[in-house]
Order: C-alpha cells, then sequence, then structure tokens
C-alpha cells in the first residue's frame, strides 16, 4: 500500500521517522512529498495518509 | 619485570556489531548485536599522527619538544571482510546509508543525516566488538565504539573463493578503542549462504540491456567521514560529517556482440543489472570509466570499470538498489 507524509511526520525527531525504522531511502521519498510504497510501523501510522483506492 | 605470558590469536577471535543508542557510548551488553561472519579483519590500535615542529637553523637533530602526537586528527579504521550473505549486506546497506531492509536503496540527496552529534540519540554508529582480543589478557575483549561506515564492497568472481561474494566494510572511529570484558546478551548471527556468482541468471547481467556473461563483478560505495573537534582530554570527537558518496564498481565479461553494444563515450546513463532472482542489484545511470581488453590464452574479455549517479529528473531517484530477498 501506498502512503505519503502528513505534516506531523516531517516534523518528527530522527529517532521517530522512517530512519529509525532502517528505511532512510521511503524517509526521504516521504519528505519529498511522494506516495511510497511501504508498510508502516504502527508508531507511525497517525502520521501517514494511506492511498485511497479507487471505488467501482 | 618478565615478559608477560599473554598473546592474542585471530583463531581465538569472534566479531560483532553493536548498534550503538546515543553516539559516544558503546553498545551495551544487553543491546542489539549482530555476529559478523569474517573472514578476515584489520584493527589499530592506540596511536596518534607524529607533529614535527620546524628544525631551528644550523642544527642537525630533533628535540623531544618539537613533537607531538596531534590527538585532535586520531582516527582509527577497522576493516571486516565478511561473508557476502543477505543479513550481512542489509546491516552495512544500514551503516552506510540508512536502509536495512531489502531493498536498499541510496538515493541522490542522501545521507538523511549529515552529521552526527556526540552524545545524541541516533541509530547509525556502531560498537564493533573484538571478542578475545584484548592485548591484555585480564581485559578479554577490545571493542571500537562510535564508528562509522566509510564504505563497502561487494565482490564475486569465477575462480575465486568458490565464487561466494565477500562484503568488505571499513568504519573509522575517533574515540579511543576499549579493552574491557563485553559480552553480547543475544547476538543475531549474519551468517547464512552467500550469494555466488554461479546463480547468476543466464540472461539479464549487464549494461543497457545487453546480455553479458559476466566473470567478475563488483561494486564499492565510498563515502568520507571527517571527525569534528574533541570534547575532553581522550580527544574524543564533538562529532563527525559525513562526506559525498561515490558508487563504483567494475564487471568483466566474454568479449563478444553483446559487449560491443555497450555504450562507453555517450556521456549518457545507462543501466546496469546484476541478478540471480534473488540478490537484484540495479543502477539505472551507469557511465563507463574505463574499458580494457584482457588478453589471454583462454577467451578476451573486457573488463569495465563503471561510476553509478542518480537520474537528475529528482533527487530521490536511486543511484543503486540492491535487493537481498
Amino acid at each position: 500500500m501506498k502512503y505519503k507524509a502528513k505534516e506531523s511526520y516531517k516534523k518528527l525527531p530522527m529517532t521517530e521517522n522512517y530512519c529509525h525504522y532502517k528505511s532512510a531511502s521511503t524517509h526521504l521519498r516521504l519528505m519529498a512529498g511522494l506516495w511510497v510504497e511501504c508498510d508502516p510501523p504502527k508508531e507511525l501510522l497517525e502520521h501517514l495518509e494511506p492511498e485511497k483506492k479507487a471505488s467501482k | 619485570m618478565a615478559i608477560s605470558t599473554d598473546f592474542t590469536t585471530k583463531n581465538n577471535v569472534n566479531v560483532y556489531i553493536g548498534t550503538e543508542v546515543t553516539l559516544g557510548i558503546g553498545c551495551v551488553t544487553g543491546g542489539v548485536w549482530h555476529t559478523a561472519p569474517v573472514t578476515d579483519y584489520s584493527i589499530q590500535d592506540i596511536k596518534a599522527p607524529l607533529e614535527l615542529a620546524p628544525q631551528r637553523a644550523n642544527t642537525s637533530t630533533q628535540p623531544e619538544s618539537g613533537a607531538i602526537h596531534n590527538r585532535t586528527q586520531q582516527l582509527w579504521e577497522i576493516s571486516l571482510t565478511m561473508r557476502g550473505t543477505a543479513a550481512v549486506i542489509n546491516r552495512m546497506c544500514l551503516a552506510l546509508f540508512g536502509d536495512g531492509t531489502s531493498p536498499n536503496a541510496l538515493l541522490g540527496n542522501m545521507p538523511a543525516q549529515k552529521t552526527y552529534v556526540n552524545g545524541v540519540t541516533n541509530a547509525v554508529p556502531v560498537t564493533i566488538l573484538f571478542e578475545n582480543a584484548a592485548a591484555t589478557a585480564a581485559s578479554i575483549d577490545q571493542h571500537y565504539i562510535g564508528c562509522m561506515c566509510t564504505g563497502m564492497e561487494l565482490a564475486y568472481a569465477w575462480g575465486t573463493d568458490a565464487g561466494a561474494m565477500s562484503c568488505v566494510a571499513t568504519f573509522v572511529t575517533g574515540y579511543l578503542p576499549v579493552e574491557v570484558a563485553l559480552v553480547p546478551t543475544s547476538p543475531t548471527d549474519m551468517n547464512g549462504t552467500p550469494f555466488n556468482i554461479k546463480n547468476l541468471t543466464a540472461l539479464g547481467q549487464g549494461f543497457g540491456g545487453a546480455d553479458l556473461l559476466v566473470y567478475v563483478y563488483s561494486l564499492s560505495i565510498q563515502r568520507a567521514v571527517q571527525r569534528a573537534g574533541w570534547i575532553d582530554t581522550t580527544y574524543a570527537p564533538s562529532g563527525y560529517s559525513v562526506g559525498p558518496y561515490e558508487v563504483t564498481g567494475n564487471l568483466t565479461c566474454k568479449r563478444d556482440t553483446g559487449s560491443y553494444s555497450v555504450a562507453t563515450n555517450t556521456s549518457t546513463g545507462i543501466a546496469l543489472a546484476i541478478t540471480d532472482g534473488t540478490l537484484v542489484i540495479a543502477a539505472p545511470k551507469v557511465m563507463i570509466e574505463n574499458l580494457t581488453t584482457e588478453l589471454g590464452d583462454k577467451d578476451w574479455k573486457r573488463v569495465y570499470a563503471y561510476r553509478a549517479f542518480f537520474d537528475d529528473a529528482a533527487m530521490t531517484n536511486p543511484i543503486v538498489t540492491i535487493t537481498t530477498a
């Protein structure tokens, strides 16, 4: 599933963002405002916006 | 005083890599430790660059007062040659550019953090522990805290090490080596089956879509790490700054129609692909830095030296992606 960073994610310290979860590349892509395919830890879910699936 | 009965041997040493919580404070016994499947390693004992004052005119000898150990510049280098397993590659990528779960991607705008400060929480620096390596037997172990990875080279070749991939990782630290007993409580062994060149798929190796028959392959990711200032009488650093990354490598293949089609002078990035179906190394934009032809009694070979770049379209584009699972 793809996620995009909310403003709150961008304010997280390095010890709490995706770098802390061993994926600096995911962090940098989120910071760039991209939709990123990832499986976030539950601690980060509130700071990420999931992609809405198209309704049929 | 008598000659000590202590001695140290390589066959009695285990190597562990500990994830630090705070730069400058070594990983503790109960911390996160990984056992490194080393085949070779090098360490440095306590030393500092010796600097000399100008020679007084009309003298021909050097006084003691004219020399100083410049401890503000002390940096110790540790090199680990490990079996190229998925766990090792993931752990080294984490230390080198912050990605530790496959696929590990080095992006154009890395590193995410360019400076590291003593005493500040950060999970990138590591403690490297050499079990049973203390010069003084009573101390048992030797370890290096605050180590920063400066480079990693993955390499394998037909005819070398049974085709097994090796991973050479280098680290530096500005913190004094420590001799004291340290026993990781429950380390995770990074052992496993190393990737092997014999498993490369029949097709799909090469540059720009050309299928090459690969004899030798290597990938090197290097960066500079500089120490900054010092904090106390041990001259431990105030922190580190990390320099730019350079991604280079070599590929040796059969000289044939496929290798003839590889663009080597067009100033345009071409895609590099190496895959065995599990390990996949992909660099979308590489250019050939040098090309030599290896002549011999056997078939002729082409030896490419390449350098990888990121696509300027976005800083978040990858320079190289290493997939290990």
